[in-house]
């Protein structure tokens, strides 16, 4: 398993997404992700760099004794995780993985998962995620499969994510539904106090031409 | 009806925060309970979507909604399916039983007409597989490798290695159709048939091999960075296994090495060189070495990269796998590195440490350690100290102070103290100390500043360390003989040390206290002095019982290693102070006179209370060796108070005088060791302790006071105890007649076939020469049947060290020797008493379990303690008086003695006292005293002795 986990928490702690693609308990997810949260929200936003590496991660993140992995050829380094985060506006977006996966990639990956949803929902903020929590599902869908990456390329992810929620539309409404509950809501005047200004995919797209 | 959709339980939630969120969520998972049963599927596609949003939050649905969710992947419209989907990944795991039903429902939307229905069910199959679903799963998900949608076959693809990884037969069945996806036409069927083949590759990479062209032309042809990441990852994880490998990969990697842009592919191309074992690689060009120096001076850019600290962390972790193989490269940046010690960034910092440890070498070790210590100290204190650490880590904490300005993240950040979090200053000090001990302390060159100013403060500041601690700290002064004072003196001012009360409560408190007896006991010669220490050693605070304790079992068990090493300390402590005041060779070297009486007289008084304190202690390990110093001392004190009184009434005789009668009140030989000397008169035993311990001093040789300073003394060996390789070991020859290998099964057949009545009988009386036979060498020993009694009685101290002195060398064979019943002609030695051994072998099988055995041994306590009561004390005669004590010591060793051979000693009545030599009380009290993390240390005499006795037991002689 490559990707172990995919978690969006905003800044006082709350899940918006917390996707585990190895079976572990409800308790010791919200472990992990209170744990994480704790030493992301001690760190400050800039000159520290996206990795998170703490003592109290390590026992959080071995994967249960039966785990097939037991059987990996070669211990040590190659059963290290590594937590991997980004912050953007209120939101950090944080990637377990393991050392299958390289360690800069998955920066980029991250990248590219906040660009998707910054396609799919226009100028995307932390509502959108909150109130469209099945959607953000299926565009992470698109993006990784059973912890294994199944596309990076941008254009691809946000058209079949579109193409999956027009299909849900159109089977939802073909339904007769009592008060439209199923369909997707849209954003329909909240007022929130959440300053989501600045857009994720802003500043993102700077890192990213500075990289490639 | 259904109450609410999945968006007014988000607006719900957000209207009750805090304390009121649990209330309302229990309400709305009432609700839940109810709409998961509705007849609408739209209903109960809805509950099940805010079960799993309440998931996520940390509620875990309740069992009843497993069913549910199968029925909404069931239904048939798509965007129902899609939620039942979502859930179940969400919440299933291996253990959900409704799984079982999934197979066919799965299979059917797996052929669905609809693609989007399709890559639903395959993402919603790659998190719920069981090795069921994948076995007959395999064959569909292989055929739809050729789906004619890209997409479909992408998600197949990487859905196979789920079903590989529950069902490793999955992979033979596609394997021909995994190769072909290498050359699909489309290149993202491609790069996910490469990251299929990645993961697999690292699991088998042998069998990957295969595939090599296939991936090499990929390689060489592909500009898709993500692909290519995967690709260089995958060939890292190959080449070891194949050295021809690598000659190939070289030129395309030293390319992409030197012309990619990209940064992150730079990074895994230098990592799989050093993880691929490409450097390796000799072709007598020295190109391997070129590639090493380019590869590390790529990494010490990113290292000094100011701009993005990821590459300095990405730098650090890279530099980390290249240091084994190349430390002189990596030693040219040492100062860059050092200096990422004290980065703001704990992640860095944390890399740095694990580099820096493995940087660390006889020169560098103290400058290292000194460091991280700074870091160890309190932030107050660190803000005064001068020094090039403290100074970094405050010059950066106030750098970011003002670089960052008022942070919605909290003030903490700013404070070194919150760079320091608890669980980072546990991780320094183990780090420390790993250092330290690595390479059985080869960095190390100064021992004294080992373990006054590491060892010492770390037990004393560091939280959850202080077990590594005491183990170092007892290693280091039993291999280093020349630390020896200096550890015993420290020892002893942190014992004398009110300010941080030593045996309290707290875990650092006892392990300290342990390591504390264990080195004053042994070292005893160098306790500056021994009647406070002694004192100290076996405080009452030390006893269970207190605020708090009962409950921590880690606690309870660090307790009784403690209480049981504290004993034992204290009372080998006095022994030998009580000697060396007889002697005149203590460390004080003043002479015997009738004030050192009394002096022994109070600490012998104190000492005796303090063991009875301990008697009836749960463990039977503390316990037992508190009840046996308890009784010798009892026996000590009647014999100085003795002394006290014909001291007292023949003061004004003279002291000489009354030396005379207090020698004369005791005048045969008390409680001989149970060694060779055993039989030496008072003379010779003497003056074989004399050689042993004072030979240097121009005291007078004669040893005055009353004798029973001396009775304890030989029950501890005078020899002290060193290192031994593992490997001196085995030159330590078997005894002559324990041949272990001689088949002793002739008496099988004849054991058999006898009646139920007799054969009983003959296994109760075969398991004491047995016993006796293989377990004495060892003392306190190991055969499989008295294992687990052992383990028991040690939860503690190094039994497992005794066992290793001189079991090692039988261990092995032990293991060999087929376990026959013996019959007792065998042994002409027990001959006579194998009918007296029936009769006891009766009452031997009654106590058969466990727990009767340890009340046995509770009776022979009892019987022991009837015989003291009996013995008038003026009246006894000196003969009467050693006979007791000889006798009692065969008792105390036989309480040592495994439990079944034990047992099967146990006499009817306390008339037959005699013990068969299983392990004398040196023997076995020197594997107590032993500390466990130590295995390979022993008692240089231990060879010979184990050889002498093993001798006797084997010929199945009684010691009497």
């Amino acid at each position: 398993m490559a990707v172990e986990s995919v978690v969006i928490i905003n800044n006082y702690g709350k899940a918006r997404l917390a996707t585990f693609y190895r079976p572990i308990s409800t308790a010791r997810q919200q472990l992990l992700i209170r744990t994480i949260y704790h030493l992301v929200s001690n760190r400050p936003d800039e000159g520290l760099c996206n990795f998170l590496d703490a003592p109290q991660l390590k026992a959080l993140l071995q994967p249960p004794a039966s785990s097939s992995k037991a059987s990996s050829t070669t211990p040590g380094i190659d059963n290290d995780y590594r937590v991997i985060y980004r912050h953007y506006a209120t939101l950090c977006f944080i990637f377990v993985v393991d050392s299958a996966e390289s360690d800069l990639a998955i920066l980029d990956l991250i990248q590219v998962f906040v660009e998707s949803l910054d396609r799919f929902f226009p100028n995307v903020c932390e509502l959108d995620l909150i109130f469209h929590y099945d959607e953000v599902q299926s565009i992470l869908s698109q993006l990784i499969q059973g912890g294994l990456v199944l596309e990076t390329n941008i254009n691809e992810i946000v058209k079949q994510a579109q193409a999956a929620s027009k299909a849900r539309k159109a089977s939802a409404s073909s339904t007769q539904l009592p008060q439209g509950a199923a369909s997707v809501v849209s954003g329909n005047g909240f007022q929130v106090g959440i300053n989501a200004a600045t857009t994720a995919a802003g500043w993102a797209r700077d890192w990213m031409s500075t990289r490639r | 009806m259904f109450e609410r959709t999945l968006e007014s339980l988000i607006k719900g939630l957000r209207s009750h925060r805090g304390a009121d969120e649990v209330a309302f969520v229990a309400t709305i998972q009432d609700e839940i309970r109810h709409e998961v049963r509705s007849g609408d599927v739209q209903v109960k596609a809805e509950a099940v979507l805010k079960l799993t949003y309440l998931q996520m939050l940390g509620y875990p649905p309740a069992s009843y909604a497993s069913f549910p969710i199968l029925e909404v992947m069931a239904a048939s419209q798509y965007h129902i399916k899609q939620v039942g989907y979502l859930a179940a990944a969400q919440t299933f795991n291996q253990d959900t039983d409704v799984l079982i039903l999934a197979t066919n429902l799965v299979k059917k939307d797996l052929h669905s007409s609809n693609p989007l229905e399709v890559a639903v069910a395959v993402n919603g199959l790659s998190r719920i597989v069981t090795p069921d679903l994948a076995q007959h799963l395999a064959p569909d998900i292989i055929g739809m490798m050729n789906h004619s949608k890209p997409s479909i076959r992408k998600r197949t693809i990487l859905v196979f290695h789920s079903l590989i990884a529950h069902y490793p037969p999955a992979l033979d069945q596609g394997w021909h159709r995994l190769q072909e996806k290498l050359d699909d036409a489309d290149p993202s069927v491609v790069s996910a048939t490469v990251n299929v083949v990645c993961e697999l590759g690292r699991r088998y990479p042998k069998k990957f091999l295969a595939l090599s062209p296939q991936l090499f032309g990929l390689l060489t042809n592909s500009t898709n960075n993500w692909m290519l990441i995967k690709l260089v990852k995958l060939f890292g994880y190959l080449s070891p296994h194949e050295p021809r490998l690598v000659r190939k990969l070289l030129p395309p990697i030293k390319s992409i090495i030197s012309t990619t842009p990209a940064l992150s592919l730079l990074y895994e191309c230098i990592n799989s060189v050093i993880s691929g074992e490409m450097l390796a690689l000799d072709d007598g060009s020295g190109s391997s070495d070129e590639l090493a120096e380019s590869c590390v001076d790529k990494l010490a850019a990113f290292l000094e990269d100011e701009e993005d600290r990821n590459l300095k962390y990405v730098a650090l972790l890279s530099l980390v796998r290249i240091l084994p193989t190349h430390p002189h490269l990596v030693g040219r940046y040492h100062e860059a590195i050092l200096g990422s010690m004290e980065d703001e960034d704990l992640s860095i910092r944390m890399r740095a440490l694990d580099l820096a440890a493995g940087m660390a070498s006889r020169e560098t070790l103290r400058g290292i350690v000194e460091r991280l210590m700074a870091h160890l100290e309190e932030p107050d204190t660190k803000k005064q100290k001068r020094g090039t650490a403290a100074e970094g880590g405050a010059a950066a904490a106030l750098r970011k102070a003002l670089s960052s300005g008022p942070s919605v993240n909290g003030p903490q950040a700013t404070t070194p103290s919150s760079l320091v979090s608890t669980s980072y200053r546990q991780e320094i000090a183990r780090r420390i100390l790993l250092m330290g001990s690595s390479n059985t302390y080869a960095h190390i060159d100064d021992f004294e500043w080992y373990v006054g100013d590491v060892l010492l403060p770390l037990l004393r500041t560091q939280e959850g360390v202080a077990d590594l601690v005491r183990g170092q700290l007892i290693d280091v002064t039993l291999r280093v003989r020349a630390v020896r004072p200096f550890a015993v003196e420290a020892m002893e001012k942190l014992l004398g040390d009110a300010s941080w009360s030593i045996g309290g409560q707290g875990i650092e408190q006892l392990h300290a206290l342990a390591a504390a007896a264990w080195i004053c006991g042994e070292y005893h010669e160098h306790v500056l002095n021994p009647r406070i220490a002694v004192d100290l050693l076996l405080p009452t605070g030390l006893l269970p019982g207190g605020a708090g304790d009962g409950n921590d079992d880690d606690q309870s068990d660090i307790r009784v290693s403690t209480m049981s090493v504290c004993i034992h300390g204290a009372v080998k402590l006095f022994a030998h102070w009580a000697a060396s005041l007889s002697t005149g060779a203590g460390s004080n070297g003043s002479d015997w006179d009738d004030t050192r009486l009394e002096e022994v007289s109070n600490v012998a008084a104190l000492l005796s209370e303090r063991l009875n304190l301990f008697v009836d202690q749960p463990h039977c390990e503390v316990a037992e060796r508190a009840r046996e110093y308890a009784h010798l001392f009892e026996f000590v004190l009647k014999d100085l108070e003795g002394a006290q009184r014909a001291a007292a009434a023949s003061k004004p005789v003279g002291e000489e005088r009354a030396k005379k009668q207090a020698a004369q009140s005791s005048a045969t030989p008390l409680a001989p060791p149970p060694t060779d000397e055993s039989t030496a008169s008072w003379g010779e035993s003497t003056a074989l302790n004399l050689t042993a311990s004072s030979s240097s001093t121009s005291l007078s040789s004669q040893p005055r006071g009353p004798k029973s300073l001396h009775l304890l003394s030989p029950l501890f060996t005078p020899a002290p105890m060193g290192p031994v390789a593992a490997q001196a070991q085995k030159k330590v020859p078997p005894p002559p007649h324990l041949d272990l290998r001689t088949s002793l099964g002739g008496e099988w057949s004849v054991v058999m076939p006898e009646p139920p009545a007799k054969k009983d009988k003959e296994k109760a009386t075969g398991a004491e020469p047995s016993s006796s036979k293989l377990a004495a060498p060892s003392g306190s020993k190991k055969t499989k049947k008295s294992k687990r009694d052992e383990i028991d009685r040690n939860i503690s101290e190094g039994k497992s060290k005794a066992s290793s002195s001189s079991p090692k060398l039988v261990d092995d064979d032990l293991e060999d020797v087929p376990i026959v019943r013996l019959s007792l002609s065998d042994l002409p030695g027990l001959a006579e008493s194998s009918s007296a051994g029936g009769a006891r072998n009766g009452e031997a099988e009654s106590k058969s379990d466990g727990s009767k055995k340890r009340k046995g041994t509770r009776d022979r306590e009892k019987d022991l303690l009837q015989e003291v009561e009996e013995m008038p004390p003026g009246v006894a005669g000196p003969d009467q008086k050693d006979g007791a004590a000889s006798r009692r010591k065969e008792k105390a060793s036989s309480a040592k003695s495994p439990p079944s051979a034990a047992t099967l000693q146990q006499p009817a009545n306390g008339s037959a006292s005699k013990a068969v030599g299983v392990g004398t009380p040196a023997d076995v009290d020197r594997g107590a005293e032993t500390p466990s993390p130590t295995p390979t240390m022993v008692k240089k005499k231990d060879g010979g002795k184990a050889k002498k006795k093993s001798k006797r037991a084997a010929a199945g002689v009684m010691i009497d």
